[in-house]
């Protein structure tokens, strides 16, 4: 009961993966500056953003739902921590050996969103209400092209019958080679690129929030202190799950067998996963947010069912 | 000698018509057309028969043409005029009824008659063919002396008061009743040419069987006729009781005679009677209704005539002597009965004499005098022997068009009479497509048929009737919302209308079901389905003469109408009931009626209605409500204490799947009950509405409890069936009784289909365990099809057009919550029982048919899914908004146990249970918000969190298991569905699915904004009171205890795999394993509320909390409305895209337009 305690809290869920993802999101910041001939911040400078909102007062304004508004951070908040702790790190962590199928990982994933949405839709505030509806609209396709990748992969590990299980995914990669190096599953990378960018609103998906042309901070905007910060670490939460998932998904590769050395092979891997993120996330422009969703609607589907459909063909031994 | 016999027959017709040409000069051209009879003296160029058979007509005719011609002189006397016009009703009186026998002698109604004997002699000599000329003569004939007769008897005028010449005239009348007492008197003179005494003239009676079935049938309703006009005919009584009399006399001798002699007499008489009857208004426009009605039924006569000749030179001369028969005489037969029971295109006379006669008269007319046909046509099938392909096909052929014109007709007429009239020739022509099967089993059906139909269209025109005396107007627009205002009159006519469209308890119902498996039974598709359809078609015109008479509102004042006719359509809407409670005794009955006559059994199916005890406290608690409960508090909580001990009841049964799904059923009542307690008690008539809903839950309670196929179904039928619709229109508006009216009839459609799939079923036996030793062929798996669609169509699946498959939106919220979350669940639970008892037999092919039609039944689960989905973002109606999502949500069931595996199923039924709390409770806060505010339209609402926090939570905790957030009942069932989609292999259909998953959050997320949260108008709402938070805060628990303890439901669930032979699947107090992969709901929840623990625990270091106003951007002249994001600005692009493919589309389909919101 102890170790799952710590497995929570500690490692490699809440503590450990609070503080890697915080340090990831200033490491996209720096990396974001450099390319843009800017200094950026110190590595820390995002840690000490979060422990500066606890000092603050809560702002509520006056027509919202206060008690939506102020606990709804919570539940995304709870979601993913709660995943961490379930979901494999590959050559790390076994997962805690139920609760880590696809399935389960595609509607947790979903849950930051809607803590964004209570959060913002209960604020009362036409901005906000505006950046819930548009972030909404993304997620319709990018969790679509999300459960496409996840399932072309079971199908394919499986070799048919479907394999749900991420420790299975792991395994099967471990023992066989990276899906990242098979050609059928690139226009799946691809998308799946596309979708890490429009579910942490990247540019150039960065319409909901951090959009200072004209929702500004979209359905934060009214939010500040605790509330805030909760989302800020919830972002942190995000990314390093999501690279995780990545790693799962694509390559789960190890050195070796000692903890230690893959760990931080881990920690590299996802320090060279969000600098490609920070890179196109540089080099983009944002779209507007029509355009945002024909663009999913068009490019990643279609590059995922590609996969699928090779994936499919591949089984039946057509290729 | 033929040449100058066919001379003599045109001679005879060409003085006919010229008679008849000039029939103003009364006198002229009566002593013409009188002459014109002697040129049949020229049939004694065919031998001493032909003379004695002249002579002997001409004996007759003299007499009656003589007492005829005596009454003409003596009007024209005292009219003083020999124009037609200037006599009219001069013989109004007992000079009248001598005139009428001495014209309908001379028509050839007699003992003996002299025409059947001239018409022998042609067939005698083979000259049959000229007996279709003697036809034409004497319809002319009957033209001209129907014309003289009403003019001078029916019609208003100043009538004689005395006669001169009255020694000759008693004289002749003397002569005239010689000839039906003693004929013997004038077979003397003919005798002495040839022996003309060859035929019977005593009567003789078959007695028994179908006869007595018959004979018992007109006189009971002749009973109920003569009961009804007691107090109903005001006017010329002696005249209408004296016809009633010899109608009633002669419709009993009909149904019993067996000689033809008899048989052509009465029903001559039969004819006449009611020709008088239909012109006892004596108005112009009813006597010439009655003429075409006699015409045309005096043509149909004279062909019978005919065809007897046949039989009467072959020396038959009853039926019963009939060995063979061929298709001429048979067509000829058809034709001539077929003019009485009114087969298209002889049916003429039915919408006009039937709104002409009085309703009394209106009534047997459509009841039992066509009925006089259809026993002649059973009469030449079974002469038949049940066995003849070319006849067969032609009465079907008949049938169907006569099926399908009548009840098209019903669509568009106004007038209820013939209105009523139309749908008459609609069941005639149900009867005639069943009999032309020629089967035993058809003919049983259609003898049940014919009870109930006339039973049924007897209470429908004496209650019309009433209607219609209260009213003044037989116009459906001048009888608009009399049932309104006169609830008491118009009740029967209310059983009536449901009975005729054969809905249970009534005995339509069962006869309808009987004639559709006979069909099946003789494997004739094209008859069941016309069946099927035709009633489809007649049943939306009875439901449009529903409309207008309960519920459309009145706009005129109605007259009181008492006494014993209204009682007699009491009486007869409880024998209706009768026969629809008793199927087995009444068919037993009729079993042995044609086991009596035909000497073969007919197989009974053993339809026996078996109310369980659970089911009869729900009925008695239906008739407590109505009659004692007022208020709608009171309605409210009774129902939900007779649905509480319905609960006790089934708690003691063993379990399995009928009792948990019937406990599910109840347990709902209750909670939605005392919701309604509350909900409706700004709602008018609480009891109609609480006692309907009661119904209703009888119907799925009967369902999920039955044990035999007639139960099911006839419990499926009460289910949705009157009961429902009743509950649905309680608002009574134009919007809910049309959304209402096409809900019916859609359900109505789906239980046909189910009607024809059930009766392939009925072949093989009756039991539903049947299936689990039926090996699938050709046939039954087209039977299995036929009811996936019913079952689908129930369900709400098969989205082809939404807006009627959905259960309507104006509706009373409990009620439609309550359809959403247990009615359209009968769809999948009826579809499992079938699938999996299907492939519980083990076969191969069993197994392997059930999979194609499960695998197509997937797919349209998971393309209605979508589809409820996208249409949900489209609207903005609340509750429009929840049945969509209804019917996306029902097709995760759908598809779920469609996978025909253990984990498909076990998914599907939890999703069933969970789908049942959450549903319930969305529509019921959605109804909390309509109650308190008024208002549906989502764009119109707003800020309501803030007023209303309980429902605001239970909202949250809904939308919260709908979407499948962990923790939440949704996720669990969803997670095993999708599981059970990817482990069969469909992963295109796994991830529409769960792009339908996201779909539906998108929806909800519009609903929450737009409803619950944003900016408001400053009204005043109030939060929801004890009654109606109860029922919500208990489902809202129910959908948390689901969500993270799913082994309370997944152990019945279990068991019910195990009942099915399936494997059980793995499950632990604590978590669920399918394959690999765990779920384990219990260690999910606690670390999210681990997590939850956490981030809370943050806010012990907040600081202060101050409240502000939002940030606009230094923008501050914006209302609180203007800052509002309302529900249609919600997803632009996605809805634009939605749009665009449903408008390519209907494009595909040749429609034009796009999504229309109804």
């Amino acid at each position: 009961m102890s170790a799952e305690i710590i497995h929570f809290l500690i490692f490699p869920g809440g503590l450990f993966a609070l503080v890697l993802g915080i340090f990831m999101l200033s490491l996209e910041r720096i990396v974001v500056a450099r390319l843009q001939g800017r200094v950026g911040p110190p590595i820390y400078q995002n840690f000490i953003d979060v422990i500066k909102l606890f000092n603050k007062e809560i702002l509520v304004p006056k027509d919202s739902k206060e008690i939506v508004f102020m606990y709804a951070p919570v539940l995304g908040f709870a979601a993913l921590i709660a995943m961490l702790y379930f979901i494999p790190l590959p050559g790390v962590y076994e997962g805690a050996g139920n609760n880590s199928d696809l399935i389960i990982l595609i509607y947790v994933m979903a849950l930051p969103a809607i803590s964004h949405i209570l959060g913002g839709s209960a604020s009362s505030s036409p901005y906000a209400a505006i950046a819930v509806n548009r972030e909404l609209k993304l997620m319709l396709v990018y969790e679509v092209v999300f459960v496409i990748i996840a399932f072309s992969i079971a199908l394919y590990v499986g070799k048919g019958s479907a394999v749900l299980s991420l420790k299975d995914i792991m395994n099967y990669q471990l023992n066989n080679s990276p899906l990242i190096l098979d050609w059928k599953f690139w226009p799946a990378i691809v998308a799946f690129v596309i979708f890490v960018l429009a579910t942490m609103e990247f540019p150039p998906f960065q319409v909901a929030h951090h959009n200072d042309a004209d929702v500004m901070d979209g359905f934060l905007i009214e939010h500040s202190s605790i509330p805030l910060a909760i989302y800020e670490m919830t972002d942190a939460l995000k990314i390093v799950l999501l690279s995780i998932v990545f790693q799962i998904f694509f390559c789960p590769c190890v050195i070796g067998g000692d903890v230690v050395v893959n760990l931080l092979f881990f920690i590299a891997k996802t320090v060279i996963f969000v600098m490609f993120f920070s890179l196109l996330h540089a080099i983009f422009a944002s779209f507007r947010i029509d355009q945002a969703f024909k663009f999913l609607i068009i490019v990643p589907t279609t590059l995922s069912l590609i996969t699928l459909v090779l994936v499919i063909l591949s089984i039946k031994g057509l290729i | 000698m033929e040449g100058i016999v066919l001379l003599s027959l045109l001679i005879i017709l060409f003085l006919k018509v010229f008679a008849l040409i000039n029939v103003k000069q009364v006198k002229k051209s009566f002593i013409i057309a009188s002459t014109a009879e002697i040129f049949y003296l020229s049939l004694a160029f065919l031998g001493s028969y032909g003379l004695s058979s002249a002579l002997l007509h001409i004996e007759y005719q003299f007499v009656f043409r003589m007492l005829a011609l005596l009454l003409l002189f003596e009007f024209i006397s005292f009219k003083k005029s020999e124009l037609l016009e200037d006599l009219k009703g001069v013989a109004f009186n007992v000079w009248g009824v001598v005139f009428g026998l001495a014209i309908f002698g001379s028509l050839g109604v007699s003992l003996i008659t002299s025409k059947q004997l001239i018409l022998n002699t042609f067939s005698a000599n083979n000259l049959f063919d000229f007996g279709y000329l003697v036809v034409v003569i004497n319809l002319i004939q009957a033209v001209y002396l129907i014309t003289v007769f009403e003019n001078l008897v029916i019609k208003n005028g100043e009538s004689i008061s005395f006669v001169k010449n009255k020694l000759l005239i008693f004289l002749f009348t003397f002569a005239s009743i010689l000839v039906f007492v003693y004929p013997q008197l004038y077979l003397i003179l003919p005798q002495s040419f040839s022996d003309i005494k060859t035929f019977h003239i005593s009567f003789s009676f078959d007695t028994g069987g179908i006869r007595l079935l018959f004979g018992g049938l007109f006189g009971f309703i002749m009973l109920m006729v003569f009961l009804y006009s007691l107090d109903y005919i005001k006017r010329n009584k002696i005249f209408y009781y004296f016809a009633l009399v010899v109608l009633t006399i002669s419709l009993i001798e009909v149904a019993f005679s067996d000689t033809f002699e008899s048989f052509y007499l009465f029903w001559e008489l039969m004819t006449i009677s009611s020709y008088l009857l239909i012109m006892h208004s004596r108005s112009d426009k009813s006597i010439g209704a009655a003429k075409i009605y006699f015409l045309m039924c005096i043509a149909g006569a004279y062909l019978l005539q005919l065809t007897f000749s046949y039989f009467y030179t072959h020396g038959i001369e009853s039926f019963s002597e009939i060995k063979t028969i061929n298709i001429t005489l048979a067509v000829l037969l058809l034709l001539g009965f077929g003019v009485k029971a009114g087969i298209v295109p002889l049916h003429k006379w039915l919408p006009i004499a039937h709104p002409e006669a009085p309703s009394s008269i209106s009534a047997p007319l459509s009841g039992i005098l066509t009925k006089a046909g259809i026993f002649g046509i059973i009469l030449t099938i079974y002469l038949f022997k049940f066995n003849n392909e070319i006849f067969s096909y032609l009465v079907i052929f008949l049938g169907l068009i006569t099926l399908l014109y009548g009840e098209i007709k019903t669509l568009y007429e106004t007038d209820l009479k013939r209105l009523l009239a139309y749908s008459t020739i609609g069941q005639i022509g149900e009867i005639i497509t069943v009999l032309g099967l020629m089967s035993l089993s058809a003919l049983s059906a259609a003898l049940y048929h014919i009870i109930n139909h006339a039973v049924v269209k007897d209470l429908l025109f004496l209650s019309a009737g009433i209607l219609i005396l209260s009213a003044g107007s037989r116009n459906l627009e001048d009888l608009k919302g009399i049932g309104k205002k006169m609830p008491f009159l118009a009740f029967p006519l209310g059983v009536g209308i449901f009975a005729i469209s054969a809905f249970p308890p009534f005995g339509n119902f069962n006869s309808k079901f009987l004639m559709v498996y006979s069909s099946m039974n003789a494997h004739n598709y094209v008859v069941a389905f016309g069946l099927v359809i035709g009633a489809i078609i007649g049943f939306i015109g009875m439901l449009r003469v529903f409309k207008y008479i309960f519920l459309f509102n009145p706009h005129r004042d109605f007259e009181e109408v008492k006494g014993i006719k209204v009682f007699v359509t009491y009486f007869l809407a409880i024998i209706s009931f009768i026969l629809g409670i008793f199927p087995n005794e009444v068919m037993s009955f009729i079993n042995s009626s044609i086991f009596y006559t035909l000497h073969q059994k007919v197989q009974l199916i053993p339809f026996v209605l078996h109310i369980p005890f659970s089911v009869s406290i729900m009925i008695l608690g239906a008739f407590v409500v109505f009659f004692f409960a007022k208020k709608s508090v009171h309605a409210g909580i009774l129902s939900a204490l007779f649905s509480f001990l319905a609960l006790i009841e089934l708690s003691f049964h063993k379990f399995s799947f009928g009792i948990f799904f019937a406990i599910l059923v109840v347990f709902m009542a209750i909670l939605n009950f005392i919701y309604a307690a509350r909900y409706m008690d700004h709602s008018h008539k609480p009891y109609r509405f609480f006692a309907n809903f009661i119904i209703m839950i009888v119907g799925i309670l009967g369902v999920v409890l039955s044990k035999d196929i007639y139960n099911m179904f006839f419990f499926w039928e009460i289910m949705g069936g009157w009961a429902l619709y009743l509950a649905l229109v309680h608002e009574e508006d134009d919007y809910s009784i049309r959304e209402a009216s096409k809900y019916l009839i859609y359900n109505y459609a789906g239980a046909g289909i189910l009607m024809i799939g059930f009766s392939i079923l009925l072949n093989y036996g009756i039991e539903l365990s049947l299936l689990k030793n039926l090996t699938l062929n050709a046939t039954l798996t087209f039977a299995v099809i036929l009811l996936t669609i019913g079952f689908l169509m129930k369900a709400a699946q098969l989205p082809i057009r939404i807006d009627y498959q959905m259960h309507p939106k104006p509706a009373p919220t409990p009620i439609s919550g309550y359809i959403s979350s247990v009615m359209l669940k009968t769809g999948p639970f009826m579809l499992v029982k079938v699938f999996y008892m299907l492939i519980a037999t083990g076969l191969l092919i069993n197994i392997l048919t059930i999979n194609d039609i499960a695998h197509i039944a997937a797919i349209i689960g998971v393309v209605t899914i979508i589809m409820g989905a996208a249409f949900g973002l489209l609207t903005n109606s609340m509750k429009r908004l929840l049945i969509f999502l209804t019917v996306a949500e029902i097709g995760y069931i759908v598809a779920g146990v469609s996978l025909l595996t253990n984990e498909g199923l076990a998914g599907g039924l939890l999703h069933l249970v969970n789908h049942m709390f959450f549903k319930d409770l969305l529509f019921l806060s959605a109804g909390a918000i309509f109650y308190k505010t008024g208002i549906d339209n989502l764009n119109e609402l707003g800020g309501i969190a803030k007023k209303m926090p309980i429902t605001f939570g239970v909202f949250m905790v809904a939308v919260f298991s709908t979407a499948g957030v962990p923790m939440f009942s949704g996720f669990v069932s969803k997670w095993i569905i999708y599981h059970a989609l990817m482990a069969k292999g469909y992963v295109f259909l796994a991830i529409l699915t769960l792009l339908g998953s996201i779909m539906v959050l998108l929806v909800f997320v519009k609903f929450m904004h737009s409803a619950y949260l944003g900016k408001s108008d400053e009204k005043r709402i109030e939060k929801v009171d004890f009654y109606m938070a109860v029922p919500m805060v208990l489902l809202a628990f129910l959908n948390i205890l689901l969500g993270i303890f799913p082994y309370v439901m997944l152990k019945p669930i279990n068991f019910i795999l195990t009942q099915f032979g399936l494997k059980e699947i793995l499950i632990t107090p604590s978590s669920i394993t399918l394959g690999n992969d765990v779920l384990n709901t219990f260690s999910l929840a606690v670390f999210i509320i681990l997590g939850l623990v956490v981030a809370v625990s943050m806010y012990l270091f907040k600081k202060r909390v101050r409240t502000t106003h939002i940030f606009l951007s230094g923008v501050r002249d914006l209302s609180k409305k203007d800052l509002h994001i309302k529900a249609d600005s919600f997803y632009e692009s996605v809805t634009e895209l939605i749009l665009k493919i449903i408008y390519y589309t209907k494009k595909v389909f040749g429609l034009k337009g796009g999504y229309v919101e109804r």
